[in-house]
């Protein structure tokens, strides 16, 4: 188990991806790594639920996009948390935060 | 408003699909590359590089498709893909698209069609305020079809005692003023109303207002008028309140004008008043009014039948087996067409499965030609359910097709319809939303009823098989499912024409059996003469002189017209004892003396009437066979004694009405229609009629030695140098009237007819198209068959007895099905019996001699093989 990487939680990924997010605006690759670096590699991100992800929370209008230069000087899309992202991310991981808290007494009661 | 963003993304990405696409291929690729390098700082090559990340992070193409596809404007690109790429395949077979898209047209226009007429006609609440609680009410003797009218006392019990309606009416429609002073006399027709009908139904005057209460107790004097008449012969008059119109010789002011009513009494041009002062109009054994009531809200129709049926029973002399009936306003409109409308649609709705059944073969046939695509595209990486689809939508493109062209067929065929037939609330009949959204309906399920047969055949291609041999498929069009769609509509082919069949039967049955007259060479027109009085004087002299004239050879006057209509008497005898309770009703009519002679009957025993039996001889009768039959079976009715007191209005006699000898027996007549059996019927002089009520007006009867029309004008010009003011309506020959009066049957037959030959000839087509498939693909095996040596005889009786044996079982079906189903249609038929022997003869062996010859067509293709040409084609 701990050698293969493990799927993430189902609904989990736009929360982390927003996570991330909040620090500084980042590009697709940018996320992938920083998200496999803070779960200390028990996380890797296939490309396309990666891409897919970021679709779907600027449609949503959590994040916004922009095409900036990175420090290697090459052209990449730069996704950033709007207000809206903010707001989301403090709800989502209150919530998070009051299941996992749940989640855990319940386990330990047992 | 996540979601409103969620489509102005769709829709962007949809509209902008170019850039938004190298955006994201720009994007990918930038993440390729970053994760490239970064292992190619750990000392990888490059092209390992890409090849690890590819691994870990998958492949760029799919991730692509996959971002791609992820919004919802994928599936309408893909749709939208479908649809043109449909249309490009139905564009490449102009032949199959043509044929498939006529016969869906002719099945979705016909059901959409008839679906109009029967949703303005029967479907369509009449346009009234709350007209689902308006009910005709009359009342019936138990057992007995016969409707009893009411009298005017009746009504007033009902409206006094009854607690169910909201309001109650009379009326009478169907008789007419004649109005004089402009131009020649003309008929108005009338339809006599009580103060309640117009509030009962919620119609306000369009002009001018209605009678006042009061008003009701003076005849005449003031008249309210119909839209029809006010625009059609009044033409639109804006000062027309305060006009006087001189109807029956009184001068009578208009004071209102009526806004259209279509779907009742449209033949109205004035709506006069039921005056209840009338000595007639007291007579509580006189019913001849037609009431109409409305509901209040909760009470049950049952209930109101009870109410009134115990408030009928309180009255004096009341049979306790007579009770009333409600029966939805709207059903009583439309209740003599029901029967025919549904008997059409059962039809029409099985012309739409033929047509299901013959596209969904050919294009079975088409798919068989496709596997080898299909096949490609599996092998591809196309998915089931994307190929379901795209099959589908295929399908969809090809009914909207059928659809949109059986729309236009149906709006044009809906129009003649109208025309041809005389069927009521005919003026609302239309395409309108319902028969679009009905039209849509059946156009998707016809798409996706087509596309089942051949899509599962789809699902099951043997991709390995399909590749290696390139060649078509010859079991999939000779195979069990084709089979099994060729029968099923050969079998639905049978069961509509054995409909069409019996109808069609029926139909030249009540042309052609006996009608106990000869209605060539008559002419008839209506007189009606509301003046009794000049009517005595009138009417003698008129078939005195009409006899006269040269080329007639004999003239008379009826109540009746022979196949279409008859008057109702009821009976009392003198030889027997009467229950006055259970009074028999048979169909009676006032003749002058050489009626008989005129429409031509046949005097079985005794004598016809003469002149001479007028208003100062003995009373007497002519009945005919059959009430003979009825009443003296086995015994000469000649010199019994009966009394004959006719129900109607205007009726108007005091005491018991006087008893008559019968003088005579007359052969069956068909009085109320050529197809009904002829029931009890009797005749009595007119000069006898001591109600004087007969002498209101007459049917003219004028048989002629030549062609009947010529002499319309010499009789017309007679009958106005004899009263100058009398109108003549319905100048006709008598074969005209009863074509007129057969017409619902006639148009039944024609329709059901007529889809019953579009399912044979689709039958045919499904048939020839099957044997002539399945020997292009056997010319290979027919070839080796003659170079064995069979003879070309051989090969036809081979080819041939395939394509027998599935009409055959598909005929054998149909005639079970038809077995089992006509008994259904009982009601519809006349003088053929649901299993009538000669149509279940007929149909089968037209049947088998239209799948001979198309078998017969491609199976002589098949006996012309050269075997060397054959055998060198592989």
């Amino acid at each position: 188990m701990a050698d293969k990487p493990s799927d993430l939680v189902q609904g989990t990924l736009d929360m982390l991806i927003l996570k991330t997010l909040a620090l500084e605006p980042m590009h697709g690759y940018g996320i992938a790594v920083r998200l496999e670096q803070m779960s200390t590699g028990v996380f890797r991100l296939n490309a396309g639920s990666l891409f897919v992800a970021f679709q779907r929370l600027q449609r949503a209008g959590l994040i916004r996009s922009e095409w900036k230069a990175t420090e290697n000087s090459r052209r990449a899309k730069y996704y950033a948390l709007t207000e809206q992202g903010r707001k989301r991310l403090d709800t989502e991981t209150r919530e998070w935060g009051r299941q996992v808290a749940a989640i855990a007494r319940i386990l330990e009661a047992s | 408003m996540s979601l409103l963003r969620s489509m102005m993304g769709g829709l962007r990405s949809l509209f902008r699909k170019e850039r938004l696409s190298q955006e994201l291929d720009e994007e990918l690729n930038g993440f390729l590359e970053m994760a490239a390098e970064e292992k190619m700082k750990e000392g990888m090559s490059r092209k390992d590089a890409l090849r690890a990340v590819r691994l870990e992070r998958g492949s760029l193409e799919v991730t692509k498709e996959v971002v791609r596809s992820a919004g919802w404007e994928s599936l309408v690109e893909t749709c939208w893909q479908d649809l043109r790429f449909g249309f490009r395949t139905l564009c490449k077979s102009p032949g199959f698209t043509a044929v498939a898209v006529m016969t869906l047209a002719l099945g979705i226009g016909a059901n959409t069609a008839v679906f109009t007429v029967v949703e303005s006609v029967l479907l369509r609440p009449l346009p009234f305020q709350d007209s689902a609680r308006l009910f005709a009410i009359w009342a019936a003797q138990k057992g007995q079809p016969d409707r009893i009218g009411s009298s005017l006392p009746e009504f007033e019990d009902y409206k006094d005692q009854s607690h169910s309606f909201e309001y109650i009416a009379n009326m009478l429609s169907g008789w007419t003023y004649t109005w004089t002073g402009q131009g020649e006399p003309r008929t108005v027709n009338c339809t006599g109303i009580s103060y309640d009908f117009f509030s009962m139904l919620g119609v306000r005057p369009y002009l001018g207002r209605l009678y006042e209460p009061e008003e009701y107790h003076v005849d005449g004097v003031q008249v309210v008028i119909s839209h029809r008449f006010w625009k059609e012969r009044l033409g639109s008059d804006p000062h027309v309140i305060g006009r006087i119109l001189n109807l029956d010789g009184t001068a009578q002011t208009v004071i209102g004008v009526m806004p259209l009513v279509p779907d009742l009494f449209p033949e109205t041009d004035v709506w006069a008043k039921m005056v209840p002062d009338f000595r007639w109009m007291r007579m509580r054994g006189n019913k001849f009014l037609d009431l109409v009531g409305r509901l209040k809200p909760g009470v049950t129709r049952e209930q109101a039948e009870q109410e009134l049926t115990a408030i009928l029973h309180r009255g004096p002399g009341e049979s306790p087996e007579v009770s009333v009936h409600l029966v939805p306003l709207k059903d009583e409109l439309t209740g003599n067409v029901r029967s025919q409308l549904q008997i059409v649609m059962a039809a029409v709705a099985l012309v739409l499965l033929i047509t299901c059944a013959n596209v969904a073969y050919l294009l079975l046939a088409r798919s068989s030609k496709r596997q080898s695509e299909i096949a490609l595209r599996v092998s591809l990486g196309a998915g089931k359910g994307r190929l379901l689809r795209q099959f589908i939508t295929e399908n969809l493109v090809l009914a909207t097709l059928g659809g949109v062209a059986g729309l236009v067929l149906a709006v044009g065929s809906v129009r003649l319809f109208d025309r041809i037939s005389s069927l009521p609330r005919s003026a609302s009949i239309g395409v309108d939303v319902y028969a679009l959204f009905f039209a849509l309906s059946i156009t998707i399920l016809t798409g996706l009823l087509v596309a089942l047969a051949p899509s599962a055949a789809f699902s099951r291609v043997d991709l390995i098989a399909r590749l290696k041999t390139g060649r078509h498929e010859v079991g999939s069009v000779g195979g069990p499912r084709s089979r099994l769609l060729l029968v099923s509509e050969i079998s639905l082919a049978v069961v509509l024409s054995v409909a069409a069949g019996l109808l069609l039967r029926s139909f030249r049955q009540a042309e052609h059996l006996d009608p106990g007259f000869r209605p060539d060479h008559l002419l008839t027109a209506y007189l009606r003469n509301n003046d009794w009085r000049a009517g005595r004087l009138f009417f003698p002299e008129l078939v005195e002189q009409t006899s006269e004239l040269p080329g007639v050879s004999a003239a008379a006057l009826g109540k009746c017209i022979p196949g279409v209509y008859a008057p109702t008497a009821t009976l009392v005898f003198s030889d027997r004892l009467n229950d006055s309770l259970n009074v028999p009703s048979v169909e009676a009519c006032w003749i002058s003396s050489d009626f008989f002679k005129a429409i031509g009957a046949r005097l079985v025993k005794g004598r016809f009437f003469t002149i001479h039996d007028d208003a100062n001889s003995p009373a007497v009768v002519i009945v005919n066979q059959a009430l003979a039959e009825s009443y003296w079976p086995g015994h000469n009715p000649i010199g019994a004694q009966i009394a004959v007191d006719y129900v109607g209005a205007g009726r108007n006699i005091a005491g018991a009405p006087r008893f008559r000898e019968v003088v005579g027996v007359v052969a069956d007549v068909k009085q109320k229609g050529l197809d009904r059996a002829a029931e009890p019927a009797l005749y009595t002089p007119y000069l006898q009629d001591e109600t004087n009520h007969a002498f209101a007006g007459f049917n003219l009867f004028v048989r002629t030695t030549g062609p009947p029309t010529s002499f319309a004008g010499t009789v017309r010009a007679l009958v106005q140098s004899l009263r100058s003011d009398q109108p003549i309506d319905a100048m006709q020959t008598m074969n005209d009237a009863l074509f007129r009066a057969l017409a619902p049957r006639r148009i039944s037959g024609v329709l059901v007819g007529s889809f019953a030959g579009l399912a044979l000839i689709l039958s045919a087509i499904g048939i020839f198209g099957m044997i002539a498939y399945a020997v292009s693909q056997r010319t290979h095996e027919f070839g080796v068959r003659m170079a064995l040596g069979a003879r070309q005889q051989d090969v036809l009786q081979m080819v041939i007895g395939a394509g027998l044996k599935i009409a055959a079982t598909g005929v054998f079906v149909g005639v079970g099905a038809s077995l089992a189903l006509t008994r259904f249609m009982r009601s519809l038929l006349y003088a053929v019996g649901p299993n009538d022997p000669l149509t279940f003869a007929v149909i089968p062996l037209l049947f088998a001699l239209v799948a001979l010859a198309a078998c017969y067509i491609p199976a002589r293709r098949a006996m012309r093989v050269d075997p060397i040409v054959a055998l060198r084609c592989e």
